[in-house]
C-alpha cells in the first residue's frame, strides 16, 4: 500500500493498493458538487501515468485539481520505485 | 521590497491562499519546512501549483542548499517551470557559482546564514545574478552560539555588514523573520531596529505578520508629501541647496527624496 498527501484542509490523501483491475474510490467533502469531476481527473491522470491493476482511494479534504494531480504523481513515483510491495 | 512571506511548498492550504496575501514577494520553501521524505512530493505540488496559478508578485523558491541531496532535483523542477527566482540557502560565493552553473538564468536572493559568508559578502552582493541579501538569523545565531535573533543586540555586526554590502551594490536588504508570530509587540520592536539600520524589509513566517511589516516599512504619507515637495522645489528652481520648512536641504536629501518615491512600490 502506498500513501501520498495528507488529511489536512485543502489536501487529499491518496492510497494505492494492488488490484485485479483499475478502480477509484473517492471520499470527498465536496462530493456532491465535484465528485464526478474528481473521479474523472484521477482516472485520466492514472491513464497518463499508465497505472493499471491499481485501486486508488482518494480522501479529499477540498483539494484543488493541481493538488490531487501532485499527490497522484507522488504516489505513482513511489509505485514505480517498488514501494507497493515493500 | 518591504516583505516576503515564506510558504511551505508542501502545504496546499497555504499555497492556495498565496494569492490573497498583501506581500511584495513570496518565498516558496522546499528546504527547512519540508521533511526529507516529502521533498519530491513538495516539488510535484509546487510544479502543479505554479504551472496553473502564476502569482502577480515575485515568487522565489527556497531550494535546498547546493550540498544537499535534493539540490539537483530542485533545480530540475525549476527548469521545467522556467522559474528563475531562487532563494539560495547557506549562500556563499562558491554556492552561488554552483547554483548558476546548474541554472545560469537564475536570479538569486542570497540567504546569508553561515559565519563564513560574512567574510565575502561584497563579492556575493556585487554579482549581477544576485538581486538581494537576506539575513538568516536562526541558523546564524546557532552557528555563532549567539543569543536568539530577537535579542536587541543579537547579530548586530552581521546585520550591519549585510546592509553595507547590499547598499554598496544597490541590492535589496531583507531582515530575518521574527519567529514569535503571535507577539506583535515584539515584531514591531524588531522591525524598528531593522529600519533604524536601513533594511528595506523583513521576511514573514506567518501571514498575520504581513500587515505589520508592510505598514512599518512603508513610508508615511507625511514623508511622501515632504519628499514630493522637496523634489518640486528642486525641479522648479534647479537649486541643490535650499531651505524647506526650516530645514537645510542639499543634494543627499534631494537624492533621498527621489529614492523614497521610487522605492515606494518597488518589488524585486
Amino acid at each position: 500500500m502506498i500513501v501520498s498527501g495528507s488529511l489536512e484542509s485543502n489536501d487529499c490523501l491518496i492510497t494505492l493498493s494492488p488490484a485485479e483491475t483499475f478502480g477509484v474510490r473517492l471520499e470527498s467533502v465536496v462530493y456532491a458538487a465535484y465528485g464526478k469531476h474528481i473521479e474523472q481527473l484521477i482516472t485520466k491522470e492514472c491513464e497518463k501515468l499508465k497505472l493499471t491493476n491499481i485501486a486508488v482511494h482518494c480522501q479529499d479534504q477540498g483539494a484543488l485539481d493541481v493538488t490531487i494531480l501532485a499527490r497522484l504523481k507522488e504516489a505513482c513515483a513511489k509505485y514505480r520505485e517498488g514501494h507497493l510491495h515493500a | 521590497m518591504r516583505s516576503a512571506l515564506f510558504i511551505s511548498a508542501n502545504t496546499p492550504s497555504m499555497m492556495l491562499a498565496a494569492h490573497a496575501y498583501e506581500t511584495d514577494a513570496i518565498f516558496y520553501d522546499l528546504e527547512d519546512s519540508v521533511a526529507l521524505s516529502d521533498k519530491r512530493s513538495a516539488r510535484f505540488l509546487l510544479e502543479e501549483h505554479l504551472k496553473t496559478h502564476p502569482l502577480n508578485v515575485p515568487s522565489f523558491v527556497r531550494i535546498n542548499a547546493v550540498d544537499h541531496e535534493a539540490f539537483e532535483e530542485d533545480i530540475n523542477a525549476l527548469k521545467r517551470l522556467n522559474h528563475v527566482d531562487i532563494l539560495l540557502p547557506k549562500a556563499s560565493v562558491k554556492a552561488l557559482q554552483h547554483c548558476l552553473d546548474a541554472y545560469p538564468k537564475a536570479r538569486i536572493f542570497a540567504l546569508c546564514e553561515t559565519s563564513e559568508v560574512f567574510f565575502e559578502l561584497p563579492l556575493l552582493a556585487k554579482h549581477p545574478s544576485v538581486v538581494g541579501l537576506m539575513l538568516g538569523g536562526e541558523d546564524l545565531a546557532l552557528a555563532l552560539d549567539a543569543p536568539k535573533p530577537t535579542h536587541p543586540e543579537a547579530l548586530l555586526f552581521a546585520r550591519s555588514q549585510l546592509l553595507y554590502a547590499a547598499k554598496a551594490y544597490h541590492k535589496w536588504a531583507l531582515d530575518t523573520p521574527y519567529t514569535h508570530f503571535q507577539d506583535d509587540e515584539g515584531l514591531i520592536k524588531d522591525i524598528e531596529r531593522a529600519k533604524r539600520l536601513g533594511f528595506d524589509g523583513k521576511a514573514a513566517i506567518h501571514p498575520s505578520q504581513l500587515p505589520i511589516i508592510q505598514s512599518h516599512f512603508s513610508p508615511s504619507q507625511d514623508a511622501l508629501e515632504e519628499a514630493q515637495a522637496i523634489i518640486d522645489i528642486h525641479e522648479q528652481t534647479n537649486q541643490v541647496r535650499f531651505s524647506y520648512q526650516g530645514k537645510m536641504v542639499d543634494q543627499p536629501i534631494i537624492t533621498k527624496a527621489y529614492r523614497l518615491l521610487k522605492k515606494k512600490d518597488a518589488k524585486p
